[in-house]
């Protein structure tokens, strides 16, 4: 089988987060915060989009997030491989509530901090639940197999791709933070395929970003 | 903390051919002699260092295992028929391509239906694959590699990020091609696991033996 064609029996999902974001840099909770690109973000895209002209990888349509640091991301995928992009708040990060890019310093400082987190609690004070967001992914994934079967390029962020895993895999969320993380490191995706007739969903790859080892060191 | 390395096995005769292999036990192909070894060159520049191997005791797995530990810093081998491949009963030594041209093969199967007649039922399989994984966690924080195949792998992922086996082909399939590997943290104080990788591969291109039958 091969992945990087074209195909209309299957879904061929590339689930992607975006670069390094200014909030990233300066290790701030994002949240719903926008923060842009930073240059080394631009950078890991390009050498993202050069992976994938070199794989010969291509999409019949990009979905983003709304928010600038995944929209900057998705739109120099879209000008270099020459394909449409499409902006859907359904995969913008969780709405973290007064944690919106505060440090982790400011964090402790301003807010409580609870010694249990059930998955209904509203994280921040008044940012989405794990429920709320686990929701959202489900309708997320819902609004993508409503469209016809294709190859598509999401480009979203580690919170909200995290609970996507959950909706597809059949994890629920848990108190605590508790069940399985799901790492991803700017610039890193997904590979996944889904079977319309089976209903069967294939991992195909997680956080594959061998794009950035030009860059590191 | 655990970190946990499950690696599936270079390419085998028995994918070579395109068979069924369950727990028939066929040896590595040339080509999967040099994915074992370009993996463990890899993984000897990287730096990379287990604690202990862990690995099937069929041949396809034991070889690619004892390539690696042949490479890296001196580490020892141990060998548990617990990370051997499903048995697949009276499906094992079927041609895969005979196998796919049923689809759909059957009307439903439920996770309690042994395959192959014979073989291991979905849920029997992740019985196996929640001891090996606890007898895993029953060794001190440090670094492990389990070698072993895509069936028991599949199931040992689902253990890992609690997913239930479910009927029919509810359940997701995790690819792992020859010489494909995963990789996690286990964090025994807060008991939470990061899934760091999944299907991660060096330098070569997807096996024959795509996808894992269940």
């Amino acid at each position: 089988m091969d992945i990087h064609s074209i195909s209309s029996s299957s879904y061929y999902i590339t689930l992607l987060r975006h670069g390094e974001s200014q909030g990233n840099f300066e290790g701030r909770h994002q949240g719903q915060a926008n923060f842009p690109l930073t240059e080394l973000g631009r950078q890991q895209t390009r050498v993202l989009v050069d992976r994938w002209l070199s794989e010969k990888k291509a999409f019949d349509l990009i979905i983003s997030s709304p928010l600038l640091r995944a929209r900057q991301t998705a739109e120099i995928i879209s000008t270099e491989l020459h394909t449409p992009l499409e902006l859907d708040p359904l995969w913008m990060e969780r709405d973290n509530g007064l944690m919106a890019g505060l440090s982790p310093e400011e964090v402790r400082e301003t807010l409580p901090q609870p010694d249990f987190v059930h998955p209904y609690q509203p994280i921040g004070q008044t940012g989405e639940s794990q429920w709320e967001l686990y929701l959202r992914a489900g309708k997320a994934a819902q609004s993508l197999i409503n469209r016809p079967p294709a190859c598509y390029l999401i480009v979203s962020h580690g919170a909200l791709m995290n609970m996507f895993f959950y909706a597809i895999l059949g994890i629920a969320p848990q108190p605590n933070f508790h069940g399985p993380r799901f790492r991803f490191v700017n610039s890193a995706f997904a590979t996944l395929q889904y079977n319309p007739r089976s209903h069967r969903w294939y991992v195909l790859g997680v956080n594959d970003h061998s794009h950035l080892l030009p860059l590191e060191d | 903390m655990h970190w946990i390395t499950l690696l599936r096995h270079g390419e085998s005769e028995g994918n070579l051919q395109g068979v069924l292999q369950g727990q028939l036990d066929y040896p590595l192909s040339s080509a999967g002699i040099e994915q074992a070894h370009k993996l463990a060159s890899f993984w000897k520049s990287a730096g990379s260092v287990f604690d202990l191997i862990i690995s099937s005791p069929l041949q396809r797995a034991s070889q690619t295992a004892e390539i690696i530990a042949e490479k890296l810093d001196p580490v020892k081998i141990e060998f548990d028929p617990l990370w051997k491949e499903r048995c697949f009963g009276q499906l094992q030594g079927a041609l895969l391509a005979e196998i796919d041209h049923r689809e759909p093969p059957v009307d439903f199967f439920h996770p309690y239906d042994p395959i192959g007649g014979t073989g291991e039922s979905q849920l029997e399989l992740y019985a196996r694959a929640s001891q090996a994984i606890q007898n895993l966690l029953r060794h001190p924080p440090g670094s492990y590699l389990v070698v072993a195949h895509g069936g028991i792998l599949n199931k040992a992922l689902f253990v890992i990020m609690g997913i239930t086996p479910q009927g029919h082909y509810h359940s997701p399939i995790f690819h792992f091609g020859n010489t494909g590997y995963a990789q996690f943290r286990y964090n025994s104080s807060s008991r939470q696991w990061a899934v760091l990788k999944l299907n991660n591969q060096v330098g070569f291109n997807e096996g024959s033996d795509f996808w894992n039958h269940d």
